[in-house]
């Protein structure tokens, strides 16, 4: 049963997946934020990047949300102007 | 009396039990697999699909009863007394679910690639918003300048 006010953040690692040849091998890793209280949850679960691992080399290939990153940047310009635009004519007239 | 209540308050411990059990399964969205899917084979070439996944989920319940014994809410507080009583329990709970492909990996003997899915809808909706706010700005620069 789930207990109350449970919160962490957490590296999953998938099962490892074998090239066609058997070369290598791919390891998908993924990063869960878990919060939960008593009467309610919310998990986001999202992918990080895959390892690869050959022989005894490793290596990893990282997975961004560029979607993520792209519109966080633009919301985050649209914020900055609009804070600005409600700013500036203000320190303009009193300069004048 | 004393039946009901306790028949009540049954029901809604039941209740709350099954929404705990619903949100434990829910939980269980924080596996791996529900991230990346199965390897599709194409060939000699392997394909997984990465997605984001969110869930979130809240319910909450409620039980109350009214004493023999009840009071009215007016200035003047006379106590009523009387035979009815009455006992009542509620509940209620909401959730939300999304996913989203973010990139394609693919596996094959030249090696592993990973290649970004965008979503075109929300950058672009991201993008007109900035676009508002650089219009904003402009007119509220022209309006400073006057």
């Amino acid at each position: 049963m789930l207990k109350n006010n449970r919160q962490y953040i957490s590296l999953v690692e998938g099962s490892a997946i074998e090239s066609p040849s058997g070369n290598f091998q791919v390891l998908p890793q993924s990063r869960v934020v878990q919060l939960s209280g008593s009467g309610w949850g919310w998990v986001w679960n999202r992918p990080t990047g895959v390892v690869i691992r050959q022989k005894d080399e490793e290596h990893r290939i990282p997975v961004f949300n560029f979607t993520r990153i792209i519109t966080l940047l633009l919301y985050g310009v649209s914020v900055f102007l609009v804070v600005l635009g409600l700013l500036k004519p203000r320190n303009i007239q009193r300069g004048a | 009396m004393v039946e009901k209540i306790e028949k009540i308050t049954g029901v809604s411990r039941e209740n709350e039990k099954q929404s705990l059990e619903v949100l434990d399964k829910l939980i269980g969205t924080a596996r791996s697999e529900s991230v990346f899917s199965k390897p599709i084979k194409v060939g000699d070439t392997q394909i997984i699909t990465a997605s984001e996944v969110q869930v979130g989920m809240g319910f909450g319940f409620g039980l109350g009863s009214v004493p023999q014994f009840i009071s009215n809410m007016g200035d003047d507080i006379t106590p009523i007394e009387s035979e009815e009583t009455g006992i009542g329990s509620g509940g209620a709970g909401g959730g939300r679910s999304s996913g989203r492909p973010v990139a394609v990996i693919t596996i094959s003997e030249e090696g592993v690639e990973v290649e970004p899915i965008l979503d075109i809808t929300k950058i672009s909706l991201a993008f007109f918003t900035m676009l508002g706010s650089i219009f904003f700005l402009g007119a509220q620069m022209k309006k400073g300048y006057k």
